[in-house]
This record gives structure tokens, sequence and C-alpha cells, in this order.
């Protein structure tokens, strides 16, 4: 196929064809561009806090550089709790990854091969519902249903004649009720895109096959699925630029003396000890160093789906 | 040189328009209500307790209003979501004349100060506060606590003159203890025997062993006060004894007694005699245990959230070590109760504001509200409340927080004998009888330390409190065998237990 340049235009004459012409779509852009530069790049500027010792008189800008410079990291180094937390955020994060990234693909697949619209909508609204509770709201769902006594699931683990598990108050389990409970809430609303993708499929595909004796199975496979990789694989790398991120509000609420081992992760550290405390400069200190990873993270993701699926980002 | 000269002539210049324009003229002779001669208007912030009114409406603030002068701009923050508003008043490019009860941390205190946000207030003292420095005075330990390393006093604490209100008082269920025809324990032997009865004895009667023999509100609580019977202290606030001749300090987190309090927590724990959700449980659900009576033993500060007609005071248990102790708070309890900011146009007129809250009348009114209306005078001219709030059915806490900002605690206050019956009740001062004979020991306040410890403190202590509460639990609840003792001591060190000490062992070398 020959790819025909465009004739050269001159200057007035192509901003007028080129830029004008579009400007409907290019006045939908302004609103998402405004909204990355007031609430990304303008609060970049206070990245500097990281190397700054920070003090409200003299503002971001005035107060004095950190001897040495990199001492608010240091001083993350420094904790005991350190490497363990950065390996509980990890852990938890790949946990969440490998049961609930596949999770809303499954789904989506399944609502998508149910023919009645109606008991479609009707559990798709159920299975994205959880997304709008407060995450307060579940976690005091969760210690009500596992509470060692009274609690929904150890009344069943009873039921069958089995120990009671300390579900909350054990290092062992807290992971596990964290990955799970997230699938739980997030999976129907993470659906959505793959709902919506799976919609766009043009149904000739669907018809060919079947004229050729695909199975239902063979059709998911050989039709859906292609379809929707590259909006798969673009969620997979955005999902693994976030592998060293997970809100403290969760963890925090779910801690207690006895699970800390693996729920004290690097942002509830970092609110112990950064925010409550009213030190800025070390809170962000750790988040700068969590960006940089997923910085690296999300760039080494990108070349591997480039190099080995031929889809990415960039 | 001549720039020198210049310089000092325009200073000069400038000397009597500041002379002129002093925020002192605004005050009234020392010593007389109201405080200022021409009406001003100061700011407030501070942190609005989840029981009280809005502070605006409140009898105590409309009354304090009328009797200084001083109009007050109320600018407070609910206590639900406190601690972020107060991050984001920091960050405000002009603050509140004064802080009432804004909760600050010593961290807070010192970095806040250092920065010139607060203002010193040690001279403002000397001149305008008779009732502070007067009580200063009588009560050494105030200004050891409240002063910053750096010389300078930038925060003010409650003085809580009363022993009742710095104790946790253990609390015995003595219809239990009838019901089952025992004495109150006094050694940990007869406690044991004590625990295991109420476990047996059905006092709701419905058939099931599901009585707590003895509970408190967290692990925090539980160690507060058993500590104590294993012969261990809490120097500087933390987990720390003093040696004999007041020199030493020395951890006992690594220590055979911690160990053999572990142990036996560990022995009440598998004979299911301790409560289990001490571990998990939030405040609200141990104050309906309280209230619900359903404990046999416990700890609480005083009588105010529970019907104490059942209960007793006791003493702590002898039997596990010689000496006893009963850890208490200190004198300057609440720490950063009242400061005033650099942009405050009238310090003066605001510390005359809080000093008088520290005198006899200005506390009636701070802890009673209006003469008359909620309180009378009895024989002596003491304050009592009217009828109706004592024994309010919403509890006395909710209702004198309508009209007063004290309950919850965290107020600039004054606390003493005299008007101190709504968290002291006659039981709750029988209580702290039994606990007087174990507080005669040399006990330092929690110190300010300078803004580098601090920032290395903070590390320590947040490590080393996480690891010890974590292996603590697991120790009790037999998670973790005592085979892993040398284990849980070694990581101790590791994490820097020593220096942890060392900072605070310094602290005490330069009292001395």
């Amino acid at each position: 196929m020959t790819v025909h340049p465009a004739p050269r235009l001159s200057g007035t004459r192509w901003f007028k064809k080129r830029v004008l012409s579009h400007w409907q779509l290019l006045a939908l852009l302004l609103v998402p561009l405004a909204w990355y530069i007031i609430f990304c790049y303008i609060p970049m500027f206070g990245v500097q806090l990281a190397f700054k010792n920070y003090k409200v008189r003299l503002g971001i800008w005035d107060s004095p550089w950190a001897e040495p410079l990199l001492r608010h990291f240091a001083r993350y180094f420094s904790s005991y709790y350190a490497w363990s937390t950065i390996w509980n955020t990890l852990a938890i994060n790949l946990g969440c990854l490998a049961i609930g990234f596949p999770a809303p693909i499954l789904l989506a697949l399944m609502l998508n091969e149910i023919n009645s619209l109606r008991f479609r909508k009707v559990l798709q609204n159920i299975t994205y519902i959880p997304y709008f509770l407060s995450i307060v709201v579940v976690v005091s769902m969760l210690k009500l249903f596992t509470d060692q006594r009274y609690g929904l699931i150890n009344i069943m683990i009873r039921a069958i004649g089995m120990q009671t598990l300390p579900l909350m108050e054990s290092e062992k389990y807290f992971r596990p009720l964290y990955v799970l409970s997230n699938v739980w809430q997030n999976m129907g609303w993470n659906a959505i895109i793959y709902i919506a993708a799976l919609a766009g499929v043009d149904t000739a595909l669907y018809e060919a096959a079947t004229v050729d004796g695909a199975s239902r199975w063979q059709k998911i496979i050989h039709v859906s699925l292609p379809c929707i990789l590259p909006t798969i694989v673009t969620m997979f790398i955005l999902r693994i630029g976030q592998l060293m991120t997970i809100g403290f509000e969760k963890a925090l609420l779910m801690q207690n003396d006895l699970n800390i081992g693996t729920s004290e992760i690097i942002s509830t550290l970092v609110y112990k000890n950064g925010i409550q405390k009213g030190d800025y400069s070390y809170a962000t200190a750790v988040g700068l160093m969590n960006s940089v990873v997923n910085l690296i993270l999300i760039v080494t993701a990108n070349t591997v789906c480039r190099k080995t699926l031929d889809q990415s980002l960039w | 040189m001549t720039k020198k000269i210049l310089c000092l002539v325009l200073v000069l210049c400038l000397v009597p328009v500041f002379a002129l324009a002093d925020s002192k003229d605004v005050l009234n002779t020392e010593g007389e209500l109201p405080i200022v001669k021409e009406p001003i208007t100061l700011s407030i912030f501070g942190k609005q307790g989840a029981i009280h009114a809005e502070w605006s409406t409140m009898d105590f603030f409309k009354k304090y209003q009328e009797l200084t002068g001083i109009t007050l701009e109320f600018n407070q923050a609910p206590s639900q979501g406190y601690d972020e508003s107060k991050a984001l008043m920091w960050t405000n490019d002009t603050y509140d004349d004064m802080l009432v009860a804004p909760a600050l941390s010593g961290t807070e205190i010192i970095k806040y100060g250092d920065e010139g946000v607060l203002l010193p207030l040690e001279d403002l003292l000397k001149e305008y506060a008779p009732n502070y420095t007067a009580l200063m005075e009588k009560y050494p330990d105030i200004k050891g606590r409240i002063t910053a390393p750096d010389g300078h006093i930038y925060a003010l604490a409650a003085i809580i003159a009363v022993n009742a209100a710095r104790t946790e008082k253990i609390w015995c269920n003595k219809a239990w203890l009838d019901a089952c025809g025992l004495a109150v324990p006094t050694t940990f032997e007869e406690l044991e025997t004590v625990l295991r009865a109420f476990k047996e004895y059905d006092a709701n009667g419905n058939g099931e062993a599901d009585e707590i023999p003895i509970a408190a509100a967290d692990l925090n609580f539980w160690f507060d006060t058993m500590a104590g019977m294993f012969g261990l202290q809490y120097q500087f606030g933390q987990e720390m004894n003093l040696s004999e001749d007041g020199k030493t300090l020395t951890s006992w987190l690594t220590s055979d007694q911690f160990k053999a309090l572990l142990q036996w927590s560990n022995k009440m724990y598998e004979e299911g005699l301790m409560d289990p959700d001490l571990f998990t449980q939030e405040y609200s659900k141990f104050n309906a245990k309280m209230s619900g009576q359903m404990m046999g033993i416990f700890f609480n500060q005083a009588d105010d959230a529970f019907d104490s007609t059942n209960y007793v005071g006791i003493a702590p248990m002898a039997g596990m070590s010689d000496k006893l102790y009963v850890q208490s708070g200190p004198v300057a309890r609440d720490m950063g109760t009242f400061a005033i900011t650099c942009d405050c146009d009238y310090p003066e007129a605001a510390v005359r504001w809080i000093d008088y809250l520290f005198s006899e009348e200005g506390s009636y009114l701070m802890r009673y509200g209006i003469e008359g209306k909620t309180w009378t005078r009895d024989e002596n001219g003491y304050p009592v409340y009217v009828d109706g709030i004592l024994n309010n059915p919403n509890g006395s806490g909710p209702t004198i927080a309508q009209f007063c900002i004290w309950p919850g605690g965290g107020s600039p206050q004054y606390l003493n004998d005299r008007n101190c019956i709504a968290v002291c009740s006659p039981t709750t001062q029988a209580a702290q009888a039994a606990l007087d004979p174990y507080m005669d020991y040399v006990l330092y306040a929690e110190p300010l330390f300078d803004a580098d410890v601090n920032e290395r403190l903070q590390i320590l202590d947040t490590d080393i409190s996480t690891y010890m509460k974590s292996c603590a639990a697991k120790f009790i609840r037999g998670e973790m065998s005592f085979d892993e003792w040398d284990t849980y001591c070694q990581t101790l060190e590791g994490m820097g237990l020593q220096e942890w000490v060392g900072i605070y062992q310094e602290r005490l070398d330069s009292y001395q």
C-alpha cells in the first residue's frame, strides 16, 4: 500500500485546515488537559520538598535544602520496617494483580454470553454496586463477617465442624482478605471497560465463526478475546505502573497489633510518620521514591509487551 | 559607618510609632475584669469535641466574652477529621489569634514554635499571667514539661492537681464477689481464684459462662496498669525504669519482669479469663461492656461511664514483685492546650484571657458554666452542679459539654479538689485512695525534644512500639512461644533500643 504524502500547505491555510476545522475536538481536549495541568503538573513543583526541610512559614520555595540532600530518603530506610513495608506492598499488589486483574475480564466475557438483556443488566448492576461503598463500610463489613465468635464466616466454619479462624487477628489471612475483598468490590466496575470493548466487536465476526461451525467456547477464545486484547494489554500496563502504590485507607482500617507484620505497607508507614506528625518532606520523599519505581515498572512492562504481544501504550 | 548611623536614626524614629500602637494599651488594670478597656476581637481555633455543643452557643464562651470584653471569632474544627483540619490549618497564610484546646502534639509545639508560628510565652507569662505562674511555682514539674529545649514555652498545658484524674483505677465487681463468696483479691494467687470463679459464675443467668473476668480497653491500657504490679515503671511516659539512685534509665521491654507479665497474661488468655477482644476492639465496644456491667475486673480512670454501685476500686496485686507502682499522668497532663500565634495583635490580652481560667473563680466558670444557672455554691463557697446534670440520663459528660468545653479532655483547665466533682465522684476518690500508697516514687513526665532528636525519635518510637505490641500480642495469644524470647530481644536491640533509651538518658542527665 502506498501512502500519499499530505500536500504541503502554507502557514495560515495549514492552521485553518488542520486546527480551526477541528475546533470542537480540540475544545473537548481542553478539559482533560486543564485537569492534568492543574492536578498533575503544577503539583510537581512540590516534589522539591523531598530534598528540603519544609518550613510552613517559609513556604515550599524558600525552605532550606536538606542536609545531606537525600536525608529524608535515608530516614525512611533507617526504619526497621522499611524493607518489610516494601515487600508487603508488592505482595498485596501482586495478589491483586493475579486475581483481581483476570476477574473483571472473565466477568465481562460471561456477561457477554448472556442472551437476556434484562438479566444481564441486573447482574451487571449487582456486581458493580459494591464499588460505590466507602472503604470504611467495606472494612466494617469485613470485621463483622470475620469475627471469630459471631462472624458469618466462622459460624459456617464451625457448622462444618472445623476450628474457627482468627481471620482479622493474624498475619496469614490479612493478604487474602485484602485481595479478595478488593476483587469483590472492584470487579464489576473494572469489567465496564471490557464490556464496552466487547460491545464494539463486529457481529459479522461472530456470524462468520458460527457459519464455520465454531462452538460458543471457540467463539470466546478466537473472537472475543483477541478483539479485546488491546484493551487488556493497555489495562495491564497501566496496572503494572501502580505496583508500588496502595492507598493507606483500607490497610490502616484493617490493621491491628496482630496483623501488623503483613498489614504495614509503605503508605501506612508514611501516613503515621509523615502526615500524622506533619513531616511533609518525609512523606514527599517516600512518595517520590514510589513514583520513580512505578515509572521504571511501567516503562519495562510497556517494552516487554511491545516486543512480545506487539501491543503497547506508546 | 554612616549607614549604621542612618539605620539607628531611622529605627529611633520608628520607636514612637510603635509605642503609639502598643498592644498593651488596650489592657485594663491587672486583676480586673474586663481585661480590655476597649472591646477587641480575637479569633480562636481548636478542636470541638464529639459531644460538644457548637462553641459559640456555649454558656461558658458567651459569659466569658461578656466578662472580658474580648469578642471571640470561632473558627474551631469538629473532632471528626480533626487531625486533617489541623494539618491544613498550619499551611494557612494567616493564623487565628489563639489556639484553644487545639490538641497540639509535642512535635508540633517544637516545630511550629521553632518556625515562629507559635509565640514564645515565657516572658508574657511572667508579666501577665499571675495565676499560671503561681501554679508553675507550686508544681515545679510543669515547667520542665512545657519548656522546649530552646528554653521557650510555646504552649500551655492543662493543670490537673488531683491524683484521681491522672490514674487508671482497678474496678472490681463487688456484687459478683459477694455472689461467689470471695473477698477482694490482694495477691495474684487470690486474683486467679477470683477470675476463675467469675468465669464459672453466671451473672446474667443465661446458663453460659460468657462473663468477662478481666479486661482492658486495649493492650496499652492493659500494660499501663499491669506493668506496675510487676515492678515496672513508665519513666518519661515510656517503658523504662529508673535505677535506685535515680541516675540510670533502663528499658524493661527486654527484662525478665516484662517476660513474667507476658507469661501471666498468656496464662490468663489460655484459660479464657482475659477478654480476647482486647487486641482488636474499638473504645466504644469497651464502653458498652462497662455500661453493660459485663466485666469482673477492668481498668478505667473514673466511674462517669458506668454505674459504679456494684463496683469497688481495689489496690494493685502483690506477689510478682517486691515493689509495686501505679502509673500516673503528670500534673501537666494534657500538653498543647493553648497557644498564641504570630498573627495575634494582642498577645498580652490573650495571655490574660487564658490566665483568668487558671484562677479559682475562672476555673469554676470554665468547669461549671454560669453561676445560678448550672451551678450554685455550697456552704464552703465551693461549686456544686444544679440537679439534673451529674444525674442526667444522657450521662454527665455530654450534658456538661452543652455549656462547657472541658469534657472530652485536651482543654486548658485547672482541675483541683474543689472543682473536680464531675470527674472524681466519691467512688472514684475512694478507688484512688487504694492506689495512693503506690504512687510515692520519682516519675518523670514526657519532655519536649528539639527538632533533630525528635525526627530520630519518631522513627525509633514507631518501630519499637509497633514491634513490641505485635510480639506482645502474639506471646499472650500463644502464637509465639516463649522460646522465641531471645529472638524478640535481639530484634529490639537491633532496632536501636539502646539509642532510644540513650535519648531519654541524656535528658535525665541534663536535669542533674
